[in-house]
């Protein structure tokens, strides 16, 4: 059944005219079509196009539902939709716009409106029954892009592209990734005055962010260089230094998925963050091995606390119903009661989720800081919630983290290197295993960047570009799920079936293939003005400096077995009496037992009980650099400007927020005193008196 | 000083509201004739001003002393533990005595003395004038005068002396009119939009019962309306829930009957009475005290308080009342039962939305002072200033304040002042430290001669107003900007600094807003080493008659600019989010706002360096 919107009915068959679809814009030539504003020429062919990109169908359209509207075009490719304003000049280097592309994956719904009717969802394979008036693309990370169609003949146009982009999402694979990209030097990374991330692919990288760490007693094992230990590992790691690689070997096959115990984080105060699959209970360890299993755990630490990650915390399954719940709730017409919100957002589970995450990495932040001790993550798989708390963790305890370069080498470190499977969890692989950890653990960092606002050199902005970022396929960092397809996918891994000769170089190979884009080039999707806005203008990086003296460094002579062991659940520490769920480990000695003790029998939260008062009394009696975050019901908030982003209610006002408007104006004018300064002002100072001196040393 | 029997008691603990384990401070406890204070082990000091206390409890003894809860006005509540019961005891009963007062003459106001001189105080009364206020609207005018009817508050005792009404009313049109308004409030101008000509007026439920009339109120409204030369309609509001009105009309009061009045329409907005009000305020302030309160409970705590509802429904209110004047250039007439606490909140927000002059600090005061302070809402009752009857009190002016809150929220550039304004004004409103707020009306205030004995809040304010400047405050250039505030549940929030204003727990490790005041002040200082540097230049070029020099001298900082062009992208405009605004991109591209970059150009040709300066100067400070 064929049906107009208003009154008028169109039959136009899109079979009609395939070879339509696939042409360029720029060779098309609609008859009797009337172009109202500029000629096409100039609005569609100044769009570059990726590599192996085909436009399916394009028209011209108005971008609405914010102020002002926007007149452009269309274009739906066989990769992405996306709305190219008149007049857009694409940036020379950047052919990817973060504003308006949607990538196919990232549609998580697609509407037609046609008048006053009710709008028509269009799922992949749907048909389309009306010329539209208006086209709604729901991204997937909460945007929203709404393209209304003008009349004037333009009504085919509006339709086809309506059925092309039902098509290319049918036939849409989710790891199709935008091929054979390439980026100007100039905009790799952050731009050149940062140093670029380490990618941690070679022995080198691990090795560097080893000593930056000042890691003394811990070194990089090459045991899994052919993913033969854990595809799901990363090609290196860090171990206790005197643990041979047989060692590591024979242990780490007692772990669920091959993921022993290894190193996340060294705490400058000494003690070691260690994250860890689960012990695999079914396999039947030797002495030696239990022997080796433990030595991995205690990291040459007499105390060693093992925490159940996923204790207290969401299941996968919790955070997946709660994202879905918070992505239906934030659309723009969701039909709540007005006076319902408040309790519709509450249902969603999402703030609860995102205040146990919080509480439970404050938690471990307070037993990393308050002694000497390793602390052993240890989660199932190993590769979620353990991701999570350990990023958490580094960021709460140490101030060089909370930068820009630290959060996204964390974010390498803890996420991608670590094979945290991004792909399935965010729905890629089309299982049902979809969970988006990396996005919760987003809204936790947001949650401290608003709780401290002075202390991340990231912004909002950031956070809210990572957060878009995972689901664009222009680089292969979030499109993998372990670091072993990254590789394959890569093409160095061939390089790797060669004997490997230590010292030698590893990679010449970077140095002829064009260096592979990482999602950490912001300059594929963002200007030269929006990566600015990642610097969080009110940083202020007071305690840089490691203000912590090493307490206690491990003596690698008294090692024997460990003085106490505890298990941390349930916001308490439990001793236990051996690391090992398998008979003949060794066991604690219990001598310490004050220690336990007191922990038992007082349900204090663990700073209270570590530095006595809590910190908001007085002045605080917290170890330098140490943050943490307030969980009460009240201080978890809403990430407004995620994930209600679709509603156009949220930007009303004479003017926007500006409140680094304002920072940047006092910048500029510190930058331009201080240029002056420096340069005039000792003349000024000096020339009165004579007015050669200052300037003849010059000539 | 009858009343205090112990002043000091010592190993006094003070314990944390939040904490679940029951943490706690040892300090001192002192009581003074008008504050309770307590002096930490560290030395910190709590001052609780006895007028603050909202009540006092005396929890069972326990092992550790017998506990104390006592809850201020301004939402401060502290747990002591004192070790011995009878201290307890005694200061209990002290704090009882102490916080309910029973003759205004007790109040903190007559003995406040803040060391000003007589004439300092006169002239602090005289700081807000409000017939310069309706000059400045331009009343009166051909269609407005000033009614002397109530020069003896013989009319109406809750109004203030002068009242401005239509020309065309007369004397006994406006007795009439009053004789038919429950408590004689009749209809009177509250505020004029000069460039509508339209008109918001006030008045009192009509006593129209199921079927009276009143042939002089019916001229009185139709009198107001005919001051409106563009529209004959006028709009009159009844803020009150349709059912309230209707129950009303039993006791022989209720609301207008639109075929009695020609050419009236009739609106009920539906905002709760003060009992209403006063409970959801309770079950807010209940959910939020929960120890280690959760997601869940905070939310659900939150909405089924209803306080953010009610919240709404005023601002939905001011809101329709600003657009009939702006979009439909209707006068409106708003009432509630007696028209002095939701009428009060509605027209005073209503003008707050259309006038930019009450977002400035000096126009908020006005607006207090017209609105509320001299049409007659009840301070004295509703803030509980003297024992009173509890059922009086309610917080209807802290409803305003949070109202006007959102909207600063909402609009962060357009009010001068910030939230700790509103604080301070919530502060004192109950505080009882300056006479604006004691008494229930004029007249109340006229006899207790306050003039003479107590000083005005307003001039201490103004003294400090540097505190309470809002950073991001940029001046609009019309008189009338009308605000459109966005009343979608979401952008509803709870107030933390003024419900958890001294709860430190509950506030983020650090705030914004000092960060800012702290880059302004730095801000300040730069702008005064650039004028230094200026001035030493120009002194410079005086002296100077070798031009090449100068050029020289300037030109080595040439080399620097290149560097300092990434940053002068950075626009204003840029700030907002990169997803939500297309223009912005387009714009980018040719970097729109190019005067730094200009600036920085102008820089390197030496000549005109210094004005180029000058202009970046003059934007920072406009």
């Amino acid at each position: 059944m064929w049906w107009g919107g208003r009154g008028r009915s169109f039959n136009i068959p899109p079979q009609k005219e395939p070879e339509m679809g696939l042409l360029r814009p720029k060779s098309m030539q609609v008859s009797g079509m009337e172009e109202p504003r500029s000629p096409q020429n100039s609005s569609c062919p100044a769009l570059q196009y990726l590599p192996e990109e085909q436009v399916l169908a394009w028209a011209p359209g108005v971008r609405r539902g914010l102020e002002p509207e926007l007149p452009g075009t269309l274009i739906c490719t066989n990769l992405r939709v996306l709305f190219r304003p008149q007049g857009w000049k694409g940036r020379q280097d950047s052919i990817l716009s973060s504003d308006y592309d949607f990538a196919l994956s990232n549609i998580g719904r697609l509407e037609a409106v046609s008048g006053l009717g009710r709008p028509q969802i269009l799922r992949p394979g749907s048909l389309l029954k009306f010329v539209p008036d208006e086209i709604l693309i729901h991204g997937r990370d909460f945007r929203l892009l709404r393209v209304g169609f003008g009349d004037g003949g333009l009504e085919p146009l509006a339709f086809r592209v309506a059925m092309a982009i039902i098509q290319a999402r049918a036939q849409k694979s989710q790891a199709q990734q935008y091929d054979r990209m390439t980026l100007s030097k100039a905009c790799w990374g952050l731009g050149p005055n940062e140093p670029p991330v380490p990618l941690l692919e070679t022995p080198e990288d691990w090795e560097a962010e080893r000593r930056k760490h000042g890691v003394r007693g811990w070194r990089v094992s090459t045991v899994n260089e052919r993913f033969d230990v854990s595809t799901s590992l990363p090609r290196y790691f860090w171990v206790p230094r005197r643990t041979l690689d047989s060692e590591v070997r024979k242990a780490f096959g007692h772990f669920h998925q091959g993921r022993g115990p290894r190193l996340s984080w060294h705490h400058p105060g000494g003690s070691d963050l260690l994250r860890s699959g689960g012990f695999y209970e079914a396999s039947d360890p030797n002495r030696e091995d239990i022997r080796a299993v433990e030595l991995l755990l205690q990291a040459g630490h007499s105390d060693v606390v093992l925490v159940d990650t996923v204790d207290e915390l969401p299941s996968l399954a919790d955070i997946q119903l709660a994202h879905l719940r918070l992505r239906a709730l934030c659309l723009p017409d969701a039909t709540v009661a007005e006076e319902k919100w408040l309790s519709a957002l509450e249902g969603t589970r999402w703030l609860d989720h995102v205040r146990s995450c919080l509480r439970k990495a404050s938690d471990i932040s307070v037993l990393v800081t308050s002694r000497v001790r390793s602390v052993v993550l240890q989660e199932q798989g190993d590769r979620d919630l353990n991701g999570l708390l350990s990023s958490l963790v580094e960021l709460l305890s140490a101030p060089g983290a909370r930068t820009l370069h630290g959060l996204q080498t964390i974010v390498q470190r803890e996420w991608v290197a670590a094979g945290h499977p991004f792909l399935t969890r965010l729905g890629g692989s089309g299982g049902s295993e979809e969970a988006p950890v990396f996005l919760l653990f987003l809204d936790c960092l947001w949650q401290l960047v608003h709780q401290f606002p002075s202390e991340f050199e990231f912004s909002e902005f950031f956070l809210l570009a990572l957060h878009d970022s995972v689901r664009v396929p222009d680089t292969p960092t979030f499109l993998r799920d372990t670091p072993w397809e990254r590789a394959k996918q890569s093409g160095q891994f061939s390089s790797y079936t060669q004997v490997y000769t230590p010292g030698s170089p590893q990679s010449p190979v970077g140095d002829l293939v064009p260096r592979p884009l990482t999602v950490w080039d912001w300059g594929l999707r963002y200007s030269h003005q929006q990566i600015l806005q990642f610097y969080n203008p009110c940083y202020e990086p007071h305690h840089h400096s490691h203000s912590y003296t090493p307490r206690e460094q491990p003596t690698p002579s008294t090692l024997g077995p460990p003085r106490s062991i505890s298990l941390f659940s349930r916001g308490t520490l439990t001793p236990m009496n051996q690391l090992c769920p398998w008979r003949d480990g060794f066991s604690s000695l219990m001598s310490s037992s004050r220690w336990f003790l007191r922990h038992n029998t007082s349900s204090d939260s663990l700073a209270d009980q570590e530095w006595g008062l809590p910190p908001h009394w007085g002045p605080s009696p917290l170890p330098p650099g140490l943050l943490l975050p307030g969980f009460l019901g009240p201080q978890i908030r809403l990430w407004r400007r995620c994930y209600l982003r679709g509603r156009p209610e949220l930007q009303t006002g004479l003017s926007a927020p500006t409140i680094s408007g304002l920072l940047d104006e006092l910048a500029q004018l510190q930058e331009l005193l201080r240029t002056w300064s420096s340069g005039a002002s000792p003349g000024a100072q000096t020339k009165p008196k004579d007015p050669v001196t200052p300037l003849s040393p010059a000539r | 000083m009858e009343h205090i029997r112990t002043t000091k008691v010592e190993q006094v603990k003070l314990l944390d509201r939040f904490s679940t384990n029951n943490k706690s401070l040892t300090g001192t406890l002192y009581l003074t004739a008008t504050h309770l204070l307590f002096i930490d082990s560290l030395q910190k000091e709590t001052w609780i001003l006895h007028h603050h206390i909202a009540a006092v409890e005396k929890l069972a003894l326990t092992t550790s002393g017998c506990p104390l809860v006592i809850q201020c006005k301004n939402f401060r509540i502290v747990h002591f533990i004192v070790p011995r019961e009878r201290d307890c005891h005694d200061i209990y009963n002290s704090l009882l005595q102490l916080s309910r007062q029973a003759k205004y003459e007790d109040l903190y106001a007559f003995s406040y003395n803040p060391k000003q001189n007589e004439a300092e105080r006169v002239q602090g009364w005289q700081l807000i004038d409000l017939a310069e206020e309706y000059r400045r609207m331009g009343i009166p005018n051909s269609k407005w005068q000033l009614s002397d009817g109530n020069r003896d508050y013989k009319i109406c005792e809750t109004y203030p002396r002068d009242l401005y009404v239509p020309s065309t009313a007369s004397k006994p049109i406006i007795v009439g009119s009053s004789k038919f308004r429950s408590k004689g409030r009749f209809p009177v101008l509250s505020y004029y939009h000069q460039d509508k000509a339209a008109a918001i007026c006030r008045c009192s439920q009509p006593l129209s019962g199921f079927s009276a009339r009143c042939l002089e109120d019916e001229h009185m409204l139709q009198a107001i309306s005919k001051t409106n030369p563009s529209n004959q309609y006028m709009y009159v509001m009844d803020t009150r829930p349709k059912l309230n009105a209707m129950a009303n009309r039993a006791a022989g009061k209720g609301y207008e009957n639109e075929d009695n009045y020609s050419n009236i329409r009739f609106q009920f907005v539906g905002i709760e009475n003060i009992h209403v009000m006063r409970s959801s305020l309770q079950k807010l302030l209940e959910v939020n005290g929960t120890k280690g309160l959760s997601v869940s409970d905070f939310f659900s705590g939150l909405e089924s308080s209803g306080w953010l509802r009610h919240i709404k429904a005023v601002l939905d209110a001011a809101i329709f009342l600003a657009k009939a004047i702006v979009v439909e250039s209707a006068s409106v007439l708003v009432h509630c039962s007696d028209g002095w606490d939701r009428t009060s909140q509605v027209c005073s927000l209503g003008a707050l939305l259309l006038d930019s002059y009450y977002r400035t600090i000096k126009g908020f005061m006005v607006l207090i002072e017209k609105d509320w302070i001299s049409f007659g809402h009840k301070f004295s009752d509703r803030c509980g200033h003297l024992d009173g009857d509890p059922k009086e009190v309610s917080p209807v002016f802290t409803q305003f304040l949070e109202c006007v809150w959102h909207l600063t929220e909402q609009f962060p550039q357009a009010f001068e002042y910030n939230e700790v304004f509103l604080l301070q004004i919530h502060e004192h409103v109950h505080s009882c430290q300056f006479g604006n707020f004691l008494g229930n009306c004029q007249k109340e205030r006229e006899d207790l001669k306050l003039k003479e004995k107590t000083y005005s809040l307003w001039p201490f304010l103004l003294d400090d107003h540097e505190k309470y400047l809002n950073p991001f405050y940029s001046p609009s250039s019309q008189k009338l900007t009308m605000l459109e505030p966005n009343t979608v549940p979401f952008n509803f929030k709870f107030w933390r600094n003024m419900y958890h204003q001294f709860d430190r727990t509950m506030h983020p490790r650090q705030s914004v807003f000092k960060l800012i005041m702290n880059m302004n002040d730095q801000n300040k200082q730069l702008e005064k080493e650039i004028k230094e540097l200026e001035s030493k230049i120009k002194h410079q070029k005086n002296r100077q008659s070798d031009t090449v020099l100068t050029k020289e001298s300037l030109r080595s900082i040439h080399p620097d600019s290149p560097t300092l062009k990434p940053s002068l992208c950075f626009k204003k405009e840029q700030t907002i989010l990169p997803v939500n605004d297309a223009l912005r991109t387009i714009e980018g591209s040719n970097t729109a706002d190019n005067r730094y970059s200009e600036y920085a150009e102008e820089f390197s040709k030496t000549e005109p360096a210094v004005v180029s300066l000058e202009y970046g100067v003059a934007r920072m400070t406009c």
